[in-house]
C-alpha cells in the first residue's frame, strides 16, 4: 500500500510554484514561464529516456553523452535540411540504443556497466567529429522557430517534449508491452515465468532511451544553433534527480510519466525562481541536493509504512 | 499678503517649474543611468578571474547608481539561453552578457534584439559577423595580447644576449577555444614579420592547466633541449613550464619565458626572476570597462562599439605599476 505519489507529486510542483510567485517578481510572468518551460523541454525529455530504463530495473549512463553526440550529428548533417539532422540523430541514439541492450542482456552483465562504457565510446566519438571545436550552425532560423513562443509559454520545443510525454504515458499505461516493462522492473523472473519477453522489452526500452536522448540533444543543438562535445555534461545527473523527484523508483517496476513530468517540471522550477532571486551556483546545487533527499527521505517513511501495514494485515489474517 | 493657500499653490508651482525644467534640461539628461536596472549574465563567481571581474563590474555599476541584478550559469551555454529568455520577461533597463559559450550564444542575442535592449558583450566576443546583435564589446583583444607577447619575447632574446635568432615552443590553451587561436595566431604573425629567424618549433595544449602544462612542457625540454624562449597563454601554464624547466635542469632565468594575463602566479614568478615577461589582461579593467559601457549606452553616449582592455607587457621594471590591475585585494 503506497501513499498517492502523484498527489505528492501535485503538491510539490504547486508549493514551489506558490513560493516563487510570492517571493520572485516576475516568476509568473509569460515570458518567465515560456523561459521555466524551455527548461523542462529540454530536461523532461531527458528524464524520461532515463526513467524509462530506470522503471524496467536498470540504468542508462549514456543519455548526457548522447546528447553531446546527437547535437553534433544533427548539427553537422543538418546544415540543408533540418529535419534530416534530427532524423538521422534519433535514428543513431537507436542503434546505440539497441547496442547497449543486446550487449547487457547477451553478455548477462549489469546495464551499468555496459552504458559506462557507452558513454566514453559516445564521448570519445563526439571530441573526434567535434575535432575539439565547437560547431555553429548557419541557419539561425531554425533556433528562432524552435524558441519560438507559439502557444502562450509553449514553443514547438517543449510543445514536442509534453507530445511524447503523452504518447509516454499511453506506452506504459495502455499496451501490453507497456505492461512487461514495470513487470521486467519489479519481478523480473515472475515476470519472464508469466511470458512476459524481458529481453525484447529491456532492448526496447534502451533503444527507446537512445532515440528520445538523441531527438533531445539534437533539438537543443538546433536551438543554440551549435554543437560541442561537451554540451551533454551535466545533464545526467540532473535528469536522474528529475526522475526520482517523479517518482521512479531505483530498485525498478515503479514510476509514470506523469510523476516523470512533474519531476522535470519541479526541478526546473525550482531552478528557474533561484536564478531569479539571483542565486549562486552552490546555492542552486545545494537546493537541489536538499529537495532530492526530502523527497527520498519521504518515500522512504512511505515505503516503511507501508510494509508495516502490509505485515500487519498479514498477521491479522 | 498672500493667503498661506495660495502661497503653498505658488510654492508648488515654482516647485513643479522648476524640477520639469531640470529633467528636461540636458545637464541632468545625461544622468539617466542613474536609478536603471541592468541584469549582468555571468559565467561563475568560483573562477578567481570571473569573480574579480564580477567584483569590479558591481563596484563601477554601483558608483553610478544602477541596481544590478545577477545571473550564473557555471559556464553551462544551455542554462545561458534559459536565462536569457527569463531575463527579457524581466523587461530591465539594459544586459551586460558574458557568454559562456561564443557560439552558442547567437540566437539568445537575437532575442535579445528583437526584444530592443540595450547589450554590452564582455569579455568574450562572438564572431564579429553577428556584431549587429550587440551594441557595445568590451574586453581583451586576444590577437593583441599574442602580438604583445612576441614583442616580449623578441625584447627578452635582446637582453639575454641571444640576438634575434633562435627557437621557441609554445604551450597553448584548450585547443579551439577563441584565446587559444587568437593568441596563437598574433604571436606567430609578429613573429614572422618582425623577427623571422626566431622559429617555433613545437606547440603543445596545456588547456589552461599547470599540470599539464609541466607535462607538455617536458616533452618540448626533452625534445629541444637548445629552445632559447617559452610562451604559454597564461601565468599559470607558464608556472607549470617553470617547474619543468627545473626538472630538466635548466636555468629558467637563462631562458625568456613569456606568459599571459599578470595573473599572481606571473607576478610571484617575474619578482623572483624566473618568468621574463608576461602581457595585462586584468579582471579589474575587464569588469570596469564592462560597467562603463553599460552606463555609457544608458546615458545615451554612443562611443567606441569595440573597447579592447589595455595590453602591456609586463616586466620586472614595470611590475609595481600594475599590482593593483591583478585585484588581489
Amino acid at each position: 500500500m503506497r501513499i498517492n505519489r502523484i498527489h505528492f507529486q501535485f503538491f510539490l510542483a504547486a508549493a514551489i510554484v506558490m513560493l516563487f510567485s510570492f517571493s520572485a517578481p516576475h516568476f509568473l510572468t509569460a515570458g518567465n514561464l515560456f523561459a521555466l518551460m524551455q527548461a523542462f523541454a529540454l530536461l523532461g525529455l531527458l528524464t524520461l529516456a532515463l526513467g524509462l530504463t530506470m522503471i524496467a530495473g536498470e540504468f542508462d549512463l549514456s543519455v548526457g553523452s548522447m546528447v553531446s553526440l546527437a547535437g553534433l550529428c544533427a548539427v553537422k548533417l543538418g546544415q540543408e535540411n533540418p529535419f534530416f539532422g534530427v532524423a538521422v540523430a534519433a535514428g543513431l541514439g537507436i542503434v546505440i540504443g539497441l547496442a547497449n541492450g543486446i550487449l547487457f542482456r547477451a553478455l548477462r552483465i549489469s546495464s551499468l556497466v555496459v552504458t559506462v562504457g557507452t558513454m566514453i565510446v559516445l564521448t570519445g566519438l563526439s571530441f573526434w567529429i567535434a575535432g575539439g571545436r565547437v560547431v555553429s550552425y548557419e541557419n539561425l532560423d531554425v533556433a528562432d522557430w524552435l524558441e519560438k513562443s507559439i502557444l502562450f509559454a509553449l514553443s514547438p520545443r517543449s510543445l514536442i517534449t509534453l507530445l511524447v510525454f503523452v504518447l509516454a504515458w499511453l506506452f506504459l499505461g495502455q499496451t501490453k508491452i507497456g505492461r512487461d516493462i514495470y513487470a521486467t522492473g519489479s519481478h523480473r523472473l515472475a515476470a519472464e515465468a508469466a511470458g512476459a519477453r524481458v529481453t525484447f522489452t529491456l532492448i526496447l526500452v534502451f533503444a527507446l532511451s537512445g532515440c528520445i536522448s538523441a531527438v533531445a540533444g539534437s533539438l537543443l543543438a538546433l536551438s543554440l544553433a551549435t554543437a560541442s562535445a561537451t554540451l551533454g555534461d551535466n545533464l545526467m545527473l540532473q535528469a536522474a534527480s528529475a526522475a526520482i523527484l517523479g517518482g521512479v523508483a531505483l530498485s525498478g517496476g515503479i514510476g509514470s510519466a506523469l510523476g516523470m513530468a512533474l519531476g522535470a517540471f519541479t526541478l526546473s522550477a525550482l531552478n528557474n525562481g533561484l536564478s531569479i532571486m539571483g542565486a549562486n551556483s552552490p546555492t542552486i546545487l545545494l537546493s537541489n541536493g536538499l529537495l532530492l533527499l526530502g523527497v527520498v527521505l519521504f518515500d522512504s517513511m512511505t515505503e516503511q509504512r507501508g510494509k508495516r501495514i502490509f505485515r500487519l494485515k498479514q498477521g491479522h489474517s | 499678503m498672500l493667503h498661506p493657500i495660495r502661497k503653498s499653490l505658488r510654492l508648488m508651482t515654482a516647485a513643479t517649474l522648476l524640477l520639469s525644467t531640470s529633467i528636461l534640461s540636458p545637464r541632468f539628461a545625461s544622468a539617466k543611468a542613474e536609478g536603471a536596472k541592468i541584469v549582468i549574465l555571468t559565467v561563475s563567481q568560483e573562477c578567481e578571474y570571473c569573480a574579480i571581474h564580477q567584483r569590479s563590474f558591481l563596484e563601477a555599476a554601483k558608483a553610478a547608481g544602477l541596481t544590478v541584478d545577477t545571473k550564473i550559469n557555471n559556464f553551462d551555454p544551455a542554462t545561458q539561453a534559459t536565462q536569457v529568455d527569463q531575463v527579457i520577461a524581466q523587461k530591465p533597463d539594459a544586459i551586460v552578457l558574458w557568454p559562456s559559450d561564443a557560439s552558442a550564444i547567437v540566437p539568445s542575442l537575437r532575442k535579445i534584439k528583437k526584444a530592443g535592449i540595450p547589450l554590452v558583450i564582455t569579455n568574450s566576443m562572438p564572431d564579429k559577423k553577428y556584431s549587429e546583435y550587440w551594441d557595445v564589446y568590451t574586453g581583451p583583444n586576444d590577437t593583441g595580447n599574442g602580438e604583445q607577447a612576441a614583442k616580449a619575447m623578441i625584447r627578452g632574446f635582446t637582453e639575454k644576449g641571444f640576438g634575434a635568432a633562435g627557437t621557441v615552443f609554445v604551450i597553448e590553451g584548450v585547443p579551439g577555444t577563441p584565446p587559444q587561436i587568437q593568441r596563437l595566431e598574433g604571436f606567430k604573425k609578429t613573429l614572422e614579420k618582425e623577427a623571422p629567424d626566431i622559429k617555433i618549433v613545437g606547440v603543445q595544449p596545456g588547456n589552461w592547466d599547470q599540470t599539464k602544462s609541466t607535462e607538455a612542457a617536458a616533452a618540448l625540454f626533452t625534445q629541444h633541449p637548445d629552445v632559447k624562449g617559452v610562451y604559454a597563454q597564461a601565468d599559470n601554464m607558464l608556472a607549470g613550464v617553470i617547474v619543468a624547466a627545473q626538472r630538466a635542469g635548466l636555468d629558467p632565468s637563462k631562458v625568456v619565458l613569456v606568459g599571459s594575463n599578470c595573473s599572481i602566479e606571473g607576478v610571484h614568478a617575474i619578482s623572483a626572476g624566473t618568468q621574463y615577461a608576461t602581457v595585462l589582461q586584468s579582471p579589474v579593467d575587464d569588469g570596469r570597462y564592462a560597467a562603463e559601457a553599460v552606463v555609457d549606452l544608458l546615458n545615451g553616449k554612443k562611443g567606441d562599439p569595440i573597447r579592447y582592455l589595455p595590453n602591456p607587457i609586463v616586466t620586472k621594471e614595470n611590475l609595481p605599476e600594475y599590482v593593483d590591475k591583478i585585484g588581489m585585494k
